[in-house]
């Protein structure tokens, strides 16, 4: 049994980690991806191993690169873990430790996953990782070598993975004493560690580690937690249990610990687990204050599900509730949009006014920054987009990020910036998951080759004439100027129309829709959410129904809908009480009508003077 | 036996080796007629003797070599081409170059059908190069910033190392890097933002940290120039805003709502200006001494309302006489370039005194961002004025700094790909005969194309500068700095003072 119970002990702590990944933080390592760039090329390795940690810096982010696959992701870091836990395990039974204390070799491994779930930290447990790899091999040499071999290798291991290298020469120390508890063998073992030491403040005063990681600005310089910057307090904790276990393993070594196996690990399972969920509940600072893991594993799920061309999969997730904020209703209605329903649906996920359709610009380079590239991109207002793309791209790191590099490749084709364009191309294509869709826009980097596809030369019509900084203008006045320029690219419209209609600015609604009618002298379709503004205006002015020629059945139809939206009252800012509060969205069809009206005194048809007095609109 | 018969077929196989290598290695059969296609494009350029090897990368070739020939010194060469790549030997190239100072070297491109394409020089000048250039490496951005640094490149060689970077400083902006002649132990930079705030000037290597921002102006220093004989620095105090374009490729606005320009004394830690460099009428910028600091170099504009007015700014090319003794200013301000249809900024002298180097662009001051500037060459002694074409291109270029011989100039462009700048180093004979300037050549020639952070700033140094980052992070309280005199309310520019 016994025998059993220690060969099935890795698997369950792999899958126990891998669970609680899995289920817990899968979207936001997802995210992780989203917001790096790693390349699968030589130069570009060298070029980042020439720093300290550059190393484990590579490490992390091949891994982090796996992450667009979460359930490879997952599993990859669950493979890390475990191995860690067992080199920390060897290191424990170097120093001395009893059967009773190995479960503590998991200890240091939990704050790491949580920090994994919490931040961007797989730079941090890879550094954490080769530390504890790199003291399991070196302490193994017979304690007459083991001296000079810390001493030589300790400053490599810490050009590999940067600050956590001191612990080599700290384990050194303890199993030294553990060894042999004599004044020379403590005084001859310290040596590793004052040699690194001086090594560091040499380092730090001469330049050459003080470009990456800042080795006594982590460990010595400033040694409170409250001013770390990196790593993250998680992973701090992780190192000091790992250096209070093995400290301690003198003592711990005369309290009597159960020796039954499976109840020690067990124990440390169920420990894992009940962290885990402690933690799915707790806040993250990493990126918004007050959004908790749990939320923005969400939003994780929604830039996942829409990323992925999942779109209905992403709505369906809002048949029963109605989303939580505005980030939430911003995907929803970029699905929508995908999905071609955004003017018929819009009003069906409860929105919040016209942030639901583009949240208020934030310096958070998720979401707000993909969400301003994707829908000003969309809404034809290429320069913003290419802008706040880029601004996403500084703000994820050094290395930019696949999503926004994605969205700037696009931008910069469309603004015939073909070699900046090709540059982000050729990052793209050094990667793993992005490769194929950037070979594919190899084939854009000309005038002819954009002219022929639609989807980019649509966009590059919207470039409007003339000169103009956003300083001396707004977003609508933009909106409309681009409606003007390219009438054919009806997102601008669609996007522009829904903002100033969810927001409830008439005059602005009028000005888009007058902009609208202008450029391209049609007659707007029929959508569900313009049908909610014809039910709203049917109840004080029916005059509507006949001037659109709506049959007795639709009308019907528009009655039911009316009374359901009725019924969906319950949000004070939902659909029904929009409506309500927004009466004057008929403008819409004023406006139409005019040109209707206009239409027909040309063709010398009746004019809206001709009707009675009690069918006109009051406008 | 066994250990024979294995000998007797290494020594066979190594003298086939051989034979193959000697017969075939270095044979032309045939000529293309075009020209290789190389990055960087170094063709017809002229460059130093004492210049780190130009690597070259050619789409054309994967395997083959590059016969290099040399008239003057007599020598053939020959580099292999492994990987579309040549890497040039750095001992054999600084041999190279220094056995033909003054004169051209041709590089021919085969493949490894022994096909040659046509052969194209490199001229090599008989002035050096200082050792140094130092720089800072950002994201072309535009509100925010990631990482940066600033760094010097030992021109001999590829190698690259901080002076500063901002993970040392709690990912603070730096900016503005400037030397007093060159030298590295006089030196400035600021820090804007966090803990560390603040302007680090190093006199003869000794750091003084300064508070910059007075009462009287209205903003802390901005823009620096060394006086010749490193007493003073002069500066510009700009109100700056910066905007974006709905539909302008060149993205990105920066424009002053005011600005001044004053002398900083560093040995009295005041500052002195006069009304001329300090008016509400003008946008003044850009300083810079002479090469004998007794004139006064800068910008200057009639103020307009901003941003409505940005395409009407026209910045024109002005000076001012200095007396370092007294540390007064002349009555008279001469305009030595000024045009109704384009801006003059960045005016930088010589050392030798002979030339003055500024960008020009359409409108406004922040010519790193558009692509009608060009570097202009304004001669002291005759006062003519003309375009630096040999430099220029269809992109930006813009900021630019003169080597302690004058000879050399290395300014930053976006030619490139349109959007990160690049250091190129163009050449100027003493009688101003200009060379084609060649791109910073890096070991991996394709670094630059993988390289998403701009070069900005490029400073000439000749000597190797010290790690600041320990110093800067140990500094401790800023010197406050205050005017020599007082300067009346209605001579700035609208800051306000505090009595």
């Amino acid at each position: 049994m016994k025998r059993y119970i220690k060969k099935a002990t890795p698997v369950a702590i792999f899958a126990t980690i891998w669970a609680v990944l899995f289920f817990c933080g899968r979207y936001m390592l997802y995210l992780q991806e989203q917001m790096q760039l790693f390349q699968n090329e030589w130069n570009y390795f060298i070029d980042n191993c020439q720093y300290n940690a550059g190393f484990a810096q590579m490490v992390s982010e091949f891994f982090v690169q796996f992450y667009h696959l979460p359930w490879l992701g997952t599993m990859l870091i669950a493979f890390v873990i475990t191995i860690t836990i067992y080199a920390f395990k060897s290191i424990l039974i170097k120093a001395g430790a009893t059967k009773g204390i190995m479960p503590m070799a998991t200890t240091p491994a939990i704050p790491l996953i949580y920090s994994l779930i919490t931040s961007e930290c797989t730079f941090s447990m890879i550094q954490f990782a080769i530390a504890i790899w790199g003291s399991a091999l070196i302490v193994q040499i017979p304690s007459k070598w083991r001296t000079v071999v810390t001493t030589v290798t300790a400053p490599f291991l810490f050009w590999l993975c940067g600050a956590p290298a001191i612990l080599l020469p700290l384990f050194t120390i303890i199993i030294a004493i553990n060894e042999k508890c004599t004044f020379k063998n403590i005084a001859i073992n310290i040596i590793p560690l004052i040699a690194y030491l001086i090594f560091g403040y040499i380092g730090i005063r001469v330049g050459f580690i003080g470009s990456f990681d800042h080795f006594l600005n982590h460990t010595l310089h400033k040694m409170t937690l409250k001013t770390l910057r990196d790593p993250q307090p998680m992973v701090m904790v992780g190192w000091s249990s790992a250096i209070i276990i093995v400290t301690l393993i003198p003592i711990l070594k005369r309290v009597r610990f159960s020796e039954e196996q499976w109840f020690n690990y067990a124990s440390q399972l169920i420990i894992l687990l009940i962290m885990g969920a402690v933690v799915w509940c707790g806040p993250d600072k990493t990126y918004t204050t007050g959004v908790t893991i749990k939320e923005y594993n969400l939003w994780g799920k929604l830039h996942y599900l829409y990323t992925q061309g999942r779109y209905q999969e992403l709505l369906d997730m809002y048949q029963e509730s109605a989303p939580k904020g505005i980030i939430e209703s911003n995907y929803i209605n970029l699905a929508l949009y995908r999905e071609g329903r955004l003017l018929d649906d819009f009003f069906k996920y409860s929105p919040v006014g016209h942030t639901s359709l583009l949240t208020r610009w934030a310096d958070a380079p998720f979401p707000i920054a993909f969400l301003w590239g994707e829908v000003n991109s969309e809404m034809g207002y290429i320069a913003k987009s290419g802008q706040t793309a880029y601004e996403g791209n500084v703000l994820s790191g050094p290395r930019g990020s696949s999503m926004f590099t994605k969205i700037l490749v696009e931008s910069e084709i469309i603004m015939r910036n073909y070699k900046v364009a090709e540059k982000y191309i050729t990052a793209l294509e050094n990667t793993i998951f992005y490769k194929e869709w950037a070979t594919a826009q190899r084939a854009f980097l000309s005038d002819q080759a954009v002219a022929q596809n639609e989807y980019y030369s649509s966009k590059r019509k919207c470039i409007m004439k003339g000169n103009q900084v956003m300083a001396l203008t707004d977003e609508l006045k933009l909106m409309q100027a681009i409606i003007r320029t390219n009438p054919k690219h009806k997102s601008t419209f669609n996007f522009a129309s829904l903002m100033t209609l969810s927001a409830g600015v008439i005059p602005a609604f009028r000005e888009v829709i007058t902009s609208g009618v202008e450029s391209r002298n049609f007659m707007p379709p029929y959508h569900k959410t313009i049908q909610e503004g014809i039910v709203a205006a049917y109840n004080q002015y029916p005059v509507f129904w006949n001037f659109y020629k709506v049959n007795t059945s639709t009308q019907n139809d528009y009655k039911e809908f009316a009374e359901a939206l009725k019924t969906r009252n319950a949000n004070p800012m939902s659909t029904n009480a929009i409506i309500s509060k927004n009466q004057h969205r008929y403008w819409f069809y004023i406006e139409t009508l005019k040109q209707r009206v206009e239409q027909q005194q040309k063709q010398g048809q009746s004019t809206m003077e001709n009707l009675p007095q009690s069918e006109r609109p009051n406008n | 036996m066994k250990r024979g018969y294995i000998n007797r077929i290494v020594f066979g196989a190594t003298i086939l080796l051989f034979i193959a290598a000697c017969s075939n290695s270095h044979e032309i059969k045939s000529e293309i007629n075009r020209t290789c296609a190389i990055y960087p494009n170094y063709m017809g350029s002229t460059v130093p003797y004492n210049i780190a090897p130009l690597n070259m990368y050619t789409d054309s070739i994967r395997e083959g070599f590059v016969m290099v020939t040399a008239k003057h010194s007599d020598q053939i060469l020959y580099f292999k081409i492994k990987n579309n790549t040549v890497k040039f030997t750095p001992n054999k190239w600084r041999n190279l170059l220094e056995a033909n100072k003054g004169h051209q070297i041709q590089f021919t491109f085969v493949n490894s059908k022994g096909e040659a394409y046509r052969p194209f020089i490199i001229k090599v000048a008989e002035e050096p190069i200082d050792k140094y250039v130092a720089y800072r490496l950002i994201e072309p951005g535009f509100q925010h910033w990631s990482e940066m640094g600033l760094y010097q490149r030992d021109l001999e060689s590829f190698k690259q190392s901080a002076i500063i970077e901002n993970k040392n400083t709690n990912y603070s902006c730096m900016n503005c890097h400037s030397f007093g002649n060159r030298d590295p132990q006089n030196m400035l930079f600021h820090i804007r933002s966090t803990e560390y705030a603040g302007t680090y000037v190093w006199v003869n290597g000794v750091m003084e940290k300064l508070n910059t921002k007075t009462p009287q102006t209205i903003s802390a220093l901005v823009y620096p120039s060394w006086h010749p004989t490193n007493r003073y620095i002069a500066f510009s105090v700009n109100d700056t805003k910066q905007t974006f374009y709905v539909n302008n490729p060149d993205k990105i606005e920066v424009f002053d709502y005011k600005s001044d320009v004053v002398v900083y004394d560093v040995e009295k830690h005041e500052m002195v200006t006069a009304p001329q460099l300090f008016s509400k009428a003008s946008f003044e910028t850009f300083p810079t001494f002479s090469a004998d600091g007794k004139t006064l170099y800068f910008c200057s504009a009639d103020s307009t309302r901003m941003p409505h007015n940005l395409e009407q700014v026209k910045y024109a090319l002005c000076a001012i006489e200095f007396n370092p003794e007294t540390r007064e200013f002349g009555n008279r301000v001469d305009t030595l370039y000024k045009s109704e249809t384009s801006s003059a900024t960045l005016p930088r002298v010589s050392p030798d005194g002979k030339y003055l180097l500024f960008t020009v662009g359409n409108y406004g001051n922040f010519h790193i961002w558009h692509k009608s500037s060009n570097l202009w060459l304004y001669d002291i002694n005759t006062g003519e004025c003309e375009n630096a074409r040999r430099w220029n291109s269809m992109d930006v270029e813009s900021y630019h700094s003169w080597s302690s011989n004058s000879r050399w100039v290395v300014f930053s462009t976006r030619r490139d790909d349109n959007l990160h700048t690049r250091l190129f180093i163009g050449y100027i004979s003493a009688d101003g005969t200009m060379g084609r300037p060649f791109m910073l050549p890096q070991e991996d020639p394709m670094h630059n194309k993988r390289l998403m952070k701009s070069y900005n700033i490029p400073e000439f140094v000749n000597g190797k500068i010290d790690e600041k980052g320990y110093e800067v992070r140990n500094a401790t309280s800023a010197i406050d700095l205050k005017f020599a005199t007082d300067i009346p309310t209605d001579m700035t520019s609208g800051a306000s003072v505090k009595k």
